[in-house]
């Protein structure tokens, strides 16, 4: 378990942020859901425990999205699961990724915030998020998509206080293969249609961070070699070995999901079509 | 540092370190229903609830609690009464390390139904969090399904528990499946 030195409850995003200016080694709590597997000790940790950041907003303007849902980095995933709202927004996706992270009462303790800031490779959450395109806001960076978050080198220095996802419409699928139902997930996929056919595909725990899958372009209704060029160009994603698995077989899986996912979500754009 | 929790509905405040955990603290105040099984935040058995949802005592900090409300089995000796005697009717208990973390989940399932009958798949999704190491799934499903008034197609035809006009996932919940009084209420403290 990891040791605290000093706990500070925040009076404000900005006082956080000013900590973590201040000392390297300060840390913002998130859930604190993986806090006691961790080791060694947090000489400052900062709580932003009453901040207003566990709601989750529907927002009519947003500068990028138009229509989205603005999640505060406090909201737990237990709340991403039954929010009916963003069940709407997204196809379902979000309430499917998070359903197998460990258990209900696991769930009610992590948070949007701790898995998008600590940036896991294994994290569903971000592998979703990633597909749907969202944003996030911090205090120093300000807003930035969350695939550049996602790629910036070395430790967060800034605050996390929101993630935004666009609100729609969409048709989604997410795939992952898990050696044990709630374990992590040894390989994960999502695929997003979104409106006018963009489609966006992601394959997260490979281990490394989640990565977009770039390449050729998939039609509303993908052909079956643009669903086999996507696949070929999951497949040449960077990936590696662990306890898990090795890099040969999430190779391999990844291909087979990143199909599975394409096909599925295509599916469901075509039960949905004029209304996505 | 100075934590006041309203545990089991009384107030109780204690001076703590910043990394002790909730599941410590509720130890060191007499509540020995709620055990640590596993050391990597996912068996359960530390399950109690922090403002009335289930959450993993052993994942939150106690200085998090600070100013909530804290529920464990030991504040709950009544309203899991019925569900007790439903595990151990069916031979759920075996070693029963694992039951009060089983039964605060259960009771807090229950009370997000809210009257509604649930699906098999969804009992074991609400439920997929909590690990017995004994591997006693199948007797406490029977148990959790007789308990939430499931219909139980394996029922002799006209037996308590039958199958009845309950739809699985939309129909409201039927009156309490009667339990036979119990020879003895399991303990929670082992």
């Amino acid at each position: 378990m990891l040791s605290i030195g000093r706990y500070v409850r925040a009076g404000s995003v900005r006082e956080a942020y000013e900590l973590v200016q201040k000392n390297r080694r300060a840390c913002v709590l998130g859930g604190g859901a993986w806090l006691r597997l961790g080791s060694g000790t947090i000489p400052v940790a900062i709580d932003l425990a009453g901040l207003g950041l566990d709601a989750i907003e529907e927002v009519a303007d947003d500068p990028v999205f138009g229509r989205a849902l603005r999640l505060g980095a406090y909201v737990t995933l237990r709340r991403v699961e039954t929010d009916q709202r963003l069940a709407a927004a997204t196809d379902g996706l979000l309430a499917r990724a998070v359903r197998d992270i460990v258990g209900v009462q696991f769930r009610n303790v992590a948070t949007v915030g701790g898995s998008v800031a600590g940036r896991f490779g294994f994290s569903d959450v971000c592998c979703a998020l990633l597909a749907l395109g969202a944003h996030v806001e911090l205090v120093g960076a300000g807003r930035l998509p969350l695939e550049a978050f996602l790629a910036q080198p070395g430790r967060v220095r800034d605050v996390l206080t929101h993630v935004v996802v666009p609100a729609g419409p969409v048709a989604a699928s997410y795939q992952a293969v898990r050696n044990q139902s709630t374990d992590f997930p040894v390989l994960s996929t999502c695929a997003v249609c979104g409106e006018a056919g963009a489609w966006r595909v992601a394959v997260g725990a490979r281990p490394g961070r989640p990565r977009l899958v770039t390449g050729g372009a998939l039609s509303p209704q993908p052909a079956p070699a643009e669903v086999d060029a996507a696949c070929a160009a999951a497949q040449a994603l960077p990936f590696s070995g662990n306890m898990w698995a090795s890099e040969r077989y999430r190779r391999h899986v990844a291909g087979v999901l990143v199909r599975r996912a394409i096909e599925k979500a295509a599916s469901a754009a075509a039960a949905k079509g004029e209304s996505l | 540092m100075n934590v006041t929790v309203t545990l089991n509905g009384a107030p109780v405040t204690d001076d703590v370190t910043p990394d002790t955990t909730l599941y410590e603290f509720l130890r060191a105040h007499g509540c020995k229903s709620v055990k640590c099984g596993c050391e990597t935040t996912n068996c359960g058995l530390c399950t109690v609830w922090l403002d009335d949802a289930p959450v993993l005592s052993c994942a939150v900090l106690a200085v998090r609690a600070d100013g909530r409300s804290v529920t464990t089995l030991e504040g709950l000796q009544d309203q899991s009464a019925r569900l007790a005697r439903c595990l151990a009717e069916q031979g759920a208990e075996q070693c029963g390390f694992c039951s009060p973390g089983l039964v605060m989940n259960v009771l807090a399932f229950e009370r997000e139904l809210a009257g509604r009958v649930p699906a098999d798949e969804e009992i074991r999704r609400f439920l997929a969090g909590n690990l017995c190491r004994c591997t006693g799934y199948m007797s406490q499903m029977r148990a959790i399904k007789r308990y939430l008034g499931c219909p139980d197609p394996g029922a002799w035809p006209g037996a308590a528990g039958a199958s009845g006009p309950a739809a699985a996932g939309t129909a409201a919940r039927p009156a309490p499946v009667p339990v036979a009084p119990a020879k003895e209420v399991p303990t929670h403290e082992r």
